[in-house]
Order: structure tokens, then C-alpha cells, then sequence
């Protein structure tokens, strides 16, 4: 695991103002952000700021919020207060350089498209309005696959791939994005070791390439081993900073045990008394 | 009855050259619309909308007899497209309107909220068109005609305007299919990587009321979504490719209404927007059984052909198990009808299809294996074993257990899998197998 670098955020501290001396060092500052489906908050008050560069777990229990926080950071859902900054400009403007990967099960697999025409989704954008895919744009889809080991599914329609190989199919999508910041919504959900091996080996690449990556991890046996930065999360975050500092039973024990029932009342309260 | 025959075959001629002005109107137009159908229902099945078109094609029928008021007060032809086309337009989206608000309410699910909107709707228009049929000087018979189409009605003028609504959509179809494939397959990817989807989607639904509305005359407000719908599913047994499906969808749109409409041009008196629904579903259920990607007739040829490869290779093991304890050996049906629970007529099959295949000779009623039965009778005892030591050594299953899980695994483990098997079961340490008989190496 190579050693945290750039600013270090203390667990606990401000993020106060997000000024310009911000924003080349973190790939994404969360400020007081909150977010509520049907008015019933469901991650309160986040304050964080994850440095670029590394490889974030972001861990937590079921319902702790942690795909809502993602989906949050791209817009995907309504935020009720707060903003979130991603290399210090709002989203709208730097989303090119932003690659999210949904849960694999947010999607029809018996959709009639080949793991190639997936891949390519990822060069869509650089295409632009209107242009269809060619060669060149193959060419690369092919490429992404291929860092998945998967190019020889490349004509294989969806439906007819194994969970671990649709998996890979996203990453190769996210990948063919080529970008800065990639958030991925558990990725390792379900796959066989082969695939998790694969997927490992492709973040780490991309770390190296001093890309940022964040992740919603499920397994806390393997965050030491695969992770450099950790945000627990739990409604509201519990602790974040590098693993070896953060990840400790202490705040584990925080994170998963300590269910603030207040917490989860308020939230019903506020959402009955809104109807 | 002759002369009857002669007027039908008379009839027939004149259609297929397409002599008559009238029909070749007709069939130009049902052509048309039902390609552009075919299109727009690709999109609204894959975004999983099926359902909503209907509510919409419903909703049409509340603006048709408003055009038909304003028409008629503004002492226009009551029956003018350019009046009540747009009004069933109008209707149609704000159908839609009300479904998207029905749908943030928290307790309204989206089918119970589609049911209400197309009910609602459609009670309005049916209540209008009493109305009308009963006011004294305004004609609204021709109306009705609407509700289950009648091709017959479609004049020069409408031909125009079906032509010009399919341009315009397979246009844009062809332009936007990269964006429709991306939000149909993905839409959170869609709007997280900054297109648009409200837009691309307003596009999609656009093109199914244009073409919802359009189509009145020809199959009418009841049964459009047959016309949408049916044609994109039958394609989906053809293809599982996106641009593919829609092109296949088009082509079976554009067949189901012309022969469609032809029939009914053939046959008084029939209403042409079922018998072009019928046309489209028999196009479907030959899709359903013939189709390539996934018919029926196709799965069942597959899952024929495994039967008899799994029945081939149990006869071959059954065999070399037995030429293990005696060489040269022959083996009597009876044996082998004992060893497995195979029926009379299926061991006979299962021994046709191997002798034809060159694995076994017979003579009477002993059968013995060939050089090439032998040899690949081996290699499935082979996989078999393995794979019932692995179950015992590694997945720490009972022994009495993993007998028939190898029948079913046996066929289907490639070298790659054996080798990484031999690797994992290291000959030197390997065990007796649970039939007490040893795995014999490849060399020898």
C-alpha cells in the first residue's frame, strides 16, 4: 500500500470555505451535505474531503447511506442541503473527468446490446450528439475489455454473461471514460475470485496513474489489504482518513454497532410530520 | 360461385399490382405507419413503457371530439386531420402530464396510476363523443371510426401525413439510436455522465403519440399498442442487437399492415385495425417458435441434441467401466438397461445414435465399443472420477452424494477445467476413487 500523501483531513475537522488552495488537492469536498428520500434524511450532515490519488472504501452498514452519498456526488439524487465540489468546481463542470459505476443490478442484463456496445457507452460523450460509434471507437471499447480480460466476450450479448463478466463489463464502460475520478457503487458485489482479482489489480493501475477511486466496499476483511483511505459511514460519517489510521475496531465498533436509534427516529419523525 | 371466384382472384390481381388508386393509398400509408410503429415501439418496450402508449392511445379519444367541436363551430370540415390531430395530441400529453404527477404521490404505485389515467381519460372521451352523436345537426358518426380504425377512410391527404411523420421519425431514429440505446439500457448512467435524458426521453415519447395519433385512422385508439408493441417483441427473437431490433421491428410493422390493410381491402366490412393486429400477432408467434436468437423450436433442437450427448456418453461410460474388469468384453442390453433407468425405446435410440456415430459395433444383442468408443469412453470416466474427487476432497461432499452430480457435470468440463482439476488433485496423493477403481493416467 503506498503511503497517504497530499493533505491529510483530521478526522473531525471543518472544511470551512472551499477556496481555490482547495481544490488541486482534494477530488471531492463534501460540505454539510444532506440528503432525504420522501423528506426522511437518510445521510445527515457530511462533512469530508477525500484527497486525490488514493483508493477510498467507503464502509459502512445496510442503510448507512453509502450509495446515496455517491449517487449524491453526481447528481443523481436531490440533495435537501449542503454541496458537494468535485476538484473544486461543481459537478456540472468537471463531469467529464468523473466516471460512476452504478450496482450491476441497476440494470436489465436481457437488454439486446453486446458487452462491446457497453463498453463503448463510455466513449459516448466524447462523441458527442448525433456522431455514431466507429472503428476507432471499437477499437478502444476493445481495449477497455481487454484490461478486464474480457475482450473475447467483446460480440457476447449481456444477458449471456456470468455476473463476475457483467461486472467487468461495467468497469470496461467506467474505464473507457478515462477519467480523473471514478466512483463505483460495489463493485465487488457477487463476483467470483477471478473477476475480484482482476478488478483489484485495474484500481491499483489506476492509483498509480495518480487517479482517485472511490468505492462502496461491502467485505471488511479485505479493505486493509485492498484500500489506502477509508470513510466510515453510518447516516452520518463516523470517521475518514488513511486505512491505517481509521480503520481500527474503535471506530468499526462506531460504524456498525453503534446504530444511532435517535438518529433513525428523528428521520421517521421528520418524515411524518412533512405529510 | 365461379364468377364469384373470378371477381376474388380478380380482386387479388388488382391488389398485389396494385392497380387501384384507392388501395395503393391505403397500403402506403398502413405501410408506413406500421414501420415508424415499429421504431418508436422499440423504444417504449425497452424503456419498459409499454403500458403507458395505451394510456396515451386512450387518451386520444377525449381530443378527437374536441377538434371535432372546434372544428365544426369554426365551420371547418369537421373531419379536417389538421384540427383533430393536434386536439388528440393535446389530450395524449396531457394523459402523460397527469401520470407523471399521479406518480409523486407517495401511495399511488405506477400501474394503479396508469389504470387511472387511461380510464379517466378514455371515460371523458366516451362521454363526449354521447354528446355528440347526440347533438342535432352535428354529425359526429364518422368518430367512431376512430376507436377501431378503418383504413378504408385514409385519403390522398392523410397519406401525406403519415409519410412525412414516418421520414421524420426513422430520421431520427437513425440519428439519435446511439442516445436511445444509452438512456434505454441505463438512464442514471445516462444523466450521472451529463446527457440530457429528459430530452432523449421526451423525443422517444414524442414519436409515440405522433405516431399514436397518426395511426387512428388506420387501426385506432384501442389496438395501436399492438401495432407499437407487437413488432418490437417479435424482432427481440430475431436479434440482440439494438440498431438490429428496431431495423427487424420496422420490417415486421411494415409487413403486418400492409397485409393487414390488404386483407381488409379484400374483404368488406372488416374492421382493418384488428386484422392488422392479427397479422402482427401471427408474425409473433412464428417469431416465438422460429425465431433465431431465442424461438422456441430452436431451444428445443439444443436441448434435444444435449439429451442425446448426455445419453451417448453415459451408454460409453457404462460400457468402458465394464471393459475395465474384462477386456475385449461385450455387454448385453439387459446389462445395460439395469446399470441406468433407461426405458426400452431410449436405450434403443441412444444405441442407434451411437452406432451411427461410429463409438459402438453390435451384433445381436451385445454390443462392443470401437476404437473411437473406447477411447472417448475413457476420457469421460476420467472426468466423471475427477470430478467426484474434487466434490469429496474439496467441496467436502459425502461420498454416497457425488455420483450423480458427475453424471451431470461430466459432459460439460472442458481440457482447461481437467487440467486445472489434475493440478488441484496432484496424481501422486490421488485416492481410490469411490467405485474402487483408479484413474488411469492419460499416457498410458
Amino acid at each position: 500500500m503506498g503511503s497517504p500523501r497530499g493533505n491529510r483531513h483530521q478526522p473531525g475537522c471543518q472544511v470551512g470555505d472551499l477556496g481555490p488552495e482547495h481544490s488541486d488537492k482534494s477530488a471531492v469536498s463534501i460540505h454539510d451535505l444532506t440528503v432525504a428520500y420522501d423528506r426522511k434524511p437518510v445521510i445527515w450532515d457530511i462533512d469530508v474531503d477525500i484527497p486525490s490519488g488514493h483508493l477510498v472504501a467507503i464502509v459502512g452498514p445496510n442503510g448507512a447511506g453509502k450509495s446515496t452519498l455517491l449517487k449524491a456526488a453526481v447528481d443523481l439524487v436531490p440533495t435537501s442541503s449542503g454541496q458537494v465540489r468535485i476538484f473544486g468546481s461543481p459537478y456540472a463542470q468537471t463531469r467529464d473527468s468523473v466516471a460512476y459505476v452504478p450496482q450491476r443490478e441497476s440494470v436489465d442484463w436481457d437488454f439486446p446490446v453486446t458487452s462491446l456496445d457497453v463498453a463503448c457507452m463510455g466513449l459516448y460523450r466524447s462523441i458527442g450528439w448525433l456522431r455514431p460509434v466507429n472503428r476507432a471507437h471499437r477499437k478502444r471499447g476493445i481495449e477497455a475489455l481487454d484490461r478486464l480480460g474480457i475482450a473475447d466476450l467483446a460480440d457476447r450479448q449481456i444477458s449471456r454473461l456470468s455476473g463476475g463478466q457483467q461486472q467487468r463489463v461495467f468497469l470496461a464502460r467506467a474505464l473507457a471514460q478515462d477519467a480523473q475520478l471514478y466512483l463505483m457503487d460495489e463493485p465487488f458485489a457477487a463476483v467470483d475470485a477471478a473477476t475480484e482479482e482482476a478488478i483489484v489489480r485495474l484500481l491499483q493501475e489506476l492509483r498509480s496513474q495518480g487517479r482517485t477511486l472511490v468505492v462502496v466496499h461491502h467485505d471488511i476483511q479485505t479493505v486493509r489489504k485492498y484500500f489506502d483511505w477509508v470513510l466510515l459511514l453510518n447516516m452520518r460519517i463516523v470517521s475518514s482518513g488513511p486505512t491505517d489510521e481509521v480503520f481500527t475496531s474503535e471506530n468499526l465498533s462506531k460504524t456498525y454497532g453503534g446504530r444511532l436509534t435517535l438518529l433513525d427516529d428523528a428521520a421517521e419523525a421528520v418524515a411524518r410530520g412533512d405529510r | 360461385m365461379i364468377a364469384a371466384t373470378d371477381t376474388l382472384s380478380s380482386d387479388l390481381l388488382e391488389l398485389l399490382t396494385l392497380s387501384q388508386y384507392n388501395t395503393r393509398v391505403v397500403l402506403i400509408a398502413v405501410g408506413l405507419l406500421g414501420a415508424s410503429a415499429g421504431c418508436a415501439g422499440t423504444l417504449l418496450l425497452l424503456r419498459k413503457r409499454a403500458l403507458l402508449s395505451d394510456a396515451m392511445s386512450h387518451a386520444t379519444l377525449p381530443g378527437l371530439c374536441i377538434g371535432f367541436l372546434i372544428a365544426g363551430s369554426l365551420g371547418m370540415d369537421a373531419r379536417s386531420p389538421w384540427v383533430l390531430l393536434p386536439s388528440a395530441c393535446m389530450t395524449a400529453l396531457a394523459s402523460l402530464g397527469t401520470y407523471l404527477l399521479l406518480l409523486k404521490v407517495p401511495r399511488i404505485r405506477p400501474d394503479a396510476a396508469l389504470a387511472i389515467v387511461l380510464s379517466g381519460w378514455f371515460g371523458l372521451g366516451v362521454v363526449l363523443l354521447g354528446i355528440l352523436q347526440q347533438a342535432p345537426n352535428g354529425n359526429a358518426g364518422g368518430l367512431d371510426s376512430f376507436i377501431y380504425g378503418k383504413a378504408a377512410t385514409i385519403r390522398a391527404s392523410d397519406t401525406w401525413l403519415i409519410a412525412a411523420c414516418a421520414v421524420l421519425m426513422i430520421t431520427t431514429c437513425v440519428l439519435l439510436l446511439k442516445e436511445l440505446r444509452l438512456i434505454c439500457f441505463d438512464a442514471s448512467f445516462a444523466r450521472g455522465s451529463g446527457w440530457p435524458v429528459w430530452a432523449i426521453d421526451g423525443v422517444s415519447l414524442c414519436m409515440v403519440i405522433l405516431v399514436t395519433v397518426v395511426g387512428l385512422h388506420a387501426v385506432g385508439l384501442i389496438l395501436v399498442v399492438a401495432l407499437l408493441i407487437i413488432p418490437p417483441v417479435s424482432a427481440r427473437f430475431w436479434t440482440h442487437h439494438f440498431g438490429r431490433m428496431m431495423l427487424v421491428s420496422a420490417i415486421i410493422g411494415f409487413a403486418g399492415a400492409v397485409i393487414g390493410g390488404g386483407i381488409t381491402s379484400l374483404v368488406s366490412n372488416l374492421p382493418s385495425g384488428a386484422v392488422i393486429v392479427l397479422v402482427c400477432s401471427a408474425i409473433f408467434i412464428t417469431s416465438l417458435l422460429f425465431g433465431a436468437d431465442r424461438g422456441l423450436v430452436k431451444s428445443l433442437l439444443t436441448r434435444r441434441r444435449s439429451r442425446r450427448k448426455t445419453g451417448i456418453d453415459h451408454l460409453l461410460r457404462a460400457m468402458y467401466e465394464q471393459s475395465e474388469h474384462n477386456k475385449d468384453a461385450t455387454v448385453s442390453k439387459e446389462f445395460l438397461s439395469g446399470i441406468r433407468t433407461w426405458r426400452t425405446p431410449t436405450l434403443e435410440s441412444i444405441i442407434r445414435l451411437a452406432r451411427r456415430r461410429g463409438f459402438i459395433l453390435q451384433t445381436e444383442d451385445e454390443l462392443r465399443l470401437t476404437r473411437a468408443g473406447l477411447e472417448l469412453g475413457r476420457q469421460l470416466t476420467r472426468r466423471h472420477r475427477l470430478w467426484e474427487l474434487y466434490l469429496i476432497h474439496h467441496a467436502m461432499i459425502d461420498p454416497t452424494h457425488v455420483d450423480r452430480d458427475a453424471d451431470d457435470v461430466e459432459h460439460f468440463l472442458d481440457a482447461s477445467m481437467v487440467r486445472r482439476l489434475e493440478t488441484l488433485l496432484q496424481p501422486g496423493e490421488e485416492p481410490r476413487s469411490p467405485h474402487h477403481l483408479e484413474i488411469e493416467d492419460p499416457s498410458t
